[in-house]
């Protein structure tokens, strides 16, 4: 007998917005995992001489490191938000449908304004 | 022919999972254009029944068509819900109606799931009442206060929806509890009658039963008794790490 067929079509099953604020969560924290080595490296070069540092300076004038410094450090914002609305809710607050939406939607709100000034900042 | 006692009539299409073990064939969604009472709310089962008059192969659970067997948990236009006390008004979109079973557990026919992953980790903790008194034949007595600590918990009916709504049970339904085991749970951890309260939470205290919640809320967005298994399993958390400081 061949294996039951199991339905699990994530296209086709809604997601409330606290649950696609956890998979963005999930999916910063990935990014995070991703270029924050390289640019520790960056980093660590830039601080080692003064060669480095022109190096750097050069490298961060390019616009494909600067989008993914922009995209660092706005996995970064929201990674940090997101998590200190999951301590809020650990401690015991906003265990509300309504209460995790809305903090769901003001976290993924603060995070993109705060990732448009950083874009500001970087370019 | 659908068979109404209505005068006004308005057209809803429907598009049903089908799945038949029998065929061997991968399953897929029927299409078909059901009869409606335009002039009043039915429910989504009702709409099931009118579906099957058409195609009476079309199989699902259904027992008490009130909400209290939670036999007819279902996947209703991308949302889990009991057929039975789901109106076609809360969910149809566009006059179109989607039914497919509860996800992430294997079908047994069409909207028929089984049911036995979420059953074992139900078993497994324990939903019974546990005393170290002895028993005296008469019952435990409990103030008003212990007591009203049980509203929100007991109501359950097990209809699977919370569960099957949560990925973390999707993806570890052997290791990670579920939202309606753990409601349970903590329906008995909070029971004053209850004296196994530390062995419950040893129970626990793993990296898979309880934590593996990371509170997305699914579970109460989809409950048909509007309980909040969110909160019971933070409060779960809350024990476990009071417990270890």
């Amino acid at each position: 007998m061949s294996k039951p067929p199991i339905f699990l079509n994530l296209l086709k099953i809604q997601l409330p917005i606290a649950g696609f604020s956890s998979i963005l969560h999930r999916i910063s924290a990935v990014g995070i995992f991703v270029l924050l080595l390289p640019f520790s490296i960056v980093l660590v070069l830039a601080s080692n001489s003064e060669e480095g540092f022109s190096t750097v300076s050069y490298l961060l004038s390019l616009n494909s490191i600067k989008i993914l410094l922009v995209l660092l450090l706005t996995g970064l914002t929201y990674h940090y938000i997101s998590g200190i609305r999951h301590l809020v809710m650990d401690f015991g607050y906003w265990q509300t449908l309504n209460a995790g939406k809305i903090s769901a939607i003001l976290t993924i709100f603060l995070s993109g304004l705060i990732s448009l000034m950083l874009l500001v900042v970087v370019w | 022919m659908n068979s109404i006692a209505t005068e006004q009539i308005s057209t809803l299409k429907i598009s049903i999972y089908r799945y038949d073990p029998d065929t061997g064939n991968k399953p897929f969604m029927q299409e078909m254009d059901i009869d409606i009472p335009s002039d009043k709310d039915i429910m989504v089962l009702d709409a099931l029944h009118l579906a099957k008059e058409q195609d009476p192969s079309i199989s699902f659970r259904r027992s008490c068509r009130e909400g209290v067997c939670g036999s007819d948990g279902m996947n209703i236009n991308g949302k889990n819900g009991l057929g039975c006390i789901t109106p076609l008004s809360e969910v149809v979109k566009k006059n179109k109606l989607e039914i497919r079973p509860l996800p992430g557990l294997p079908v047994v026919k069409d909207l028929i799931v089984d049911m036995t992953q979420f059953v074992d980790q139900y078993k497994k903790i324990r939903p019974y009442l546990i005393s170290d008194k002895e028993d005296n034949g008469k019952e435990i007595p409990q103030t008003v206060e212990d007591r009203d600590k049980l509203d929100g918990l007991y109501e359950c009916i097990l209809c699977g929806c919370c569960s099957t709504a949560c990925p973390s049970f999707w993806w570890n339904p052997d290791k990670f509890l579920g939202p309606a085991a753990l409601l349970q749970a903590y329906r008995f951890i909070s029971d004053s009658r209850d004296t196994a309260r530390e062995e419950r939470l040893d129970q626990l205290e793993d990296a898979f039963s309880v934590f593996r919640c990371h509170g997305i809320m699914n579970c109460v967005s989809v409950c048909p008794k509007g309980l909040n298994p969110t909160k019971a399993i933070n409060e779960i958390k809350k024990m476990l790490v009071k417990r270890a400081l």
